[in-house]
């Protein structure tokens, strides 16, 4: 399911972006729809909250220690009585919506009981006691949530970033590869109107390369307590950067324009070689801390197949983000071609 | 207020990032019409001078 939703977003996004080619204007329509997913995905994205499951709490609860965890509950007969052993009042609650399984105890006091009894599904900020292992009621969140993202430990709602970081990330390597198409199609044919083209997806490359790296330091912040840590990810996107800042600086020292686009053209075509290296292939087999890391003991949230890890309605806010943030790069690509090449022809 | 911020901090954030979203995305709209503009100028009228 997983993969279809990544494989299906990328064709859709690729084809899609192609469709009508670089040079001529979008049609209104596919501008419009490139908006509609965008504004859709990030809304997908960012208003449903996280929640863990019932029966994960227990498990959770050992590393959280005091602070509560958003949980999704369900409630059926309303059951509330005193618990023989504390004293204390208790709701039965359920895990699943078919109310599997046995009901656990949820201690809540009269008021938050009368606002229970109003719903049937619950989001609940739980706390587990660490002693033995009662559930308190710290906060209701919200009734009957529409949708919920899997709560992961460590990551809570910075789970988030992934629908808009990696989309980051697989635009500056498609932006790459289509400047070495391009760089090869000039090597070819001589065609100037494709240098330009390179050129201009080098350029927006790098710009979601910084964005990929601004947006994966913001998040370095909160999860790993600092904005750079260099680790193998932030190494590699730090060398690819540089390589590709070298490509900018080899065109604007060289004034003749045809030695100019032959040259560039080579460059390109040998930093590309280095992408695949740099982005795939270094960050997993070294050590660090970047999930998907050797020794993270899983291939990171995308490729990971494990249950709970993403589950098929992040995943399919995520295929969104993709698309919608990839229609954009070939928008801005159309663009920002249109513009160099009028920019060349009124130099002429 | 604090209290206002704390409840509805996820729509808050929804809002900006849908603002900052939208805006891009008229400028990106505003941005290929005036490409195309000048485009058509000059497929009319190759000697066109953009100064004027």
């Amino acid at each position: 399911m997983k993969l279809t939703i990544i494989l299906s977003s990328l064709f859709l996004a690729i084809s899609m972006g192609l469709w009508g080619g670089f040079r001529k204007p979008k049609a209104l329509w596919w501008k419009i729809i490139t908006a509609l997913i965008l504004i859709f995905g990030t809304w997908l994205t960012l208003y449903p909250r996280v929640a863990a499951e019932l029966e994960e709490l227990e498990y959770l609860g050992k590393y959280i220690g005091k602070k509560s965890i958003p949980t999704k509950v369900f409630l059926t007969d309303y059951v509330y009585q005193i618990d023989p052993v504390t004293q204390k009042k208790y709701v039965e609650i359920y895990g699943g919506s078919n109310h599997e399984g046995s009901p656990h105890k949820l201690f809540v006091d009269e008021h938050n009981y009368a606002i229970l009894k109003q719903s049937t599904s619950w989001l609940l900020n739980i706390w587990v006691e660490q002693a033995n292992g009662n559930l308190h009621l710290a906060e209701i969140v919200e009734a009957s949530p529409w949708i919920t993202y899997p709560y992961i430990l460590s990551l809570d709602n910075r789970i988030k970033i992934l629908n808009f970081h990696v989309p980051m990330a697989w635009i500056a390597v498609l932006s790459y590869l289509i400047s070495m198409i391009y760089s090869i199609k000039y090597l070819r044919n001589g065609d100037t109107s494709n240098d330009v083209a390179a050129s201009s997806s080098a350029a927006l490359g790098t710009l979601f390369a910084i964005l990929a790296t601004v947006s994966g330091m913001i998040w370095a912040k909160f999860n790993w307590g600092s904005y750079w840590n260099w680790d193998p990810r932030e190494t590699s996107i730090f060398i690819l950067l540089l390589i590709y800042f070298a490509y900018f600086a080899l065109r604007a020292g060289i004034e003749r324009e045809e030695f100019r686009a032959r040259s560039s053209a080579v460059y390109s075509i040998i930093a590309f070689v280095t992408v695949p290296f740099l982005v795939f292939v270094m960050p997993r087999v070294s050590t660090g801390l970047h999930p998907g890391a050797q020794g993270d003991g899983m291939s990171g949230p995308i490729l990971n197949t494990s249950r709970g890890m993403l589950d098929s309605q992040l995943m399919f806010a995520y295929g969104l983000c993709m698309l919608g943030f990839t229609l954009l790069y070939f928008w801005m690509l159309n663009i920002v071609i249109r513009t160099n090449l009028l920019k060349k022809r009124v130099g002429e | 207020m604090e209290q206002f911020f704390h409840d509805n901090s996820i729509f808050i954030v929804l809002t900006i990032v849908l603002m900052i979203l939208v805006g891009l995305i008229i400028y990106t709209f505003l941005l290929d019409r005036k490409v195309t503009k000048i485009e058509k100028l000059i497929a009319d009228d190759p000697n066109y001078n953009l100064d004027n």
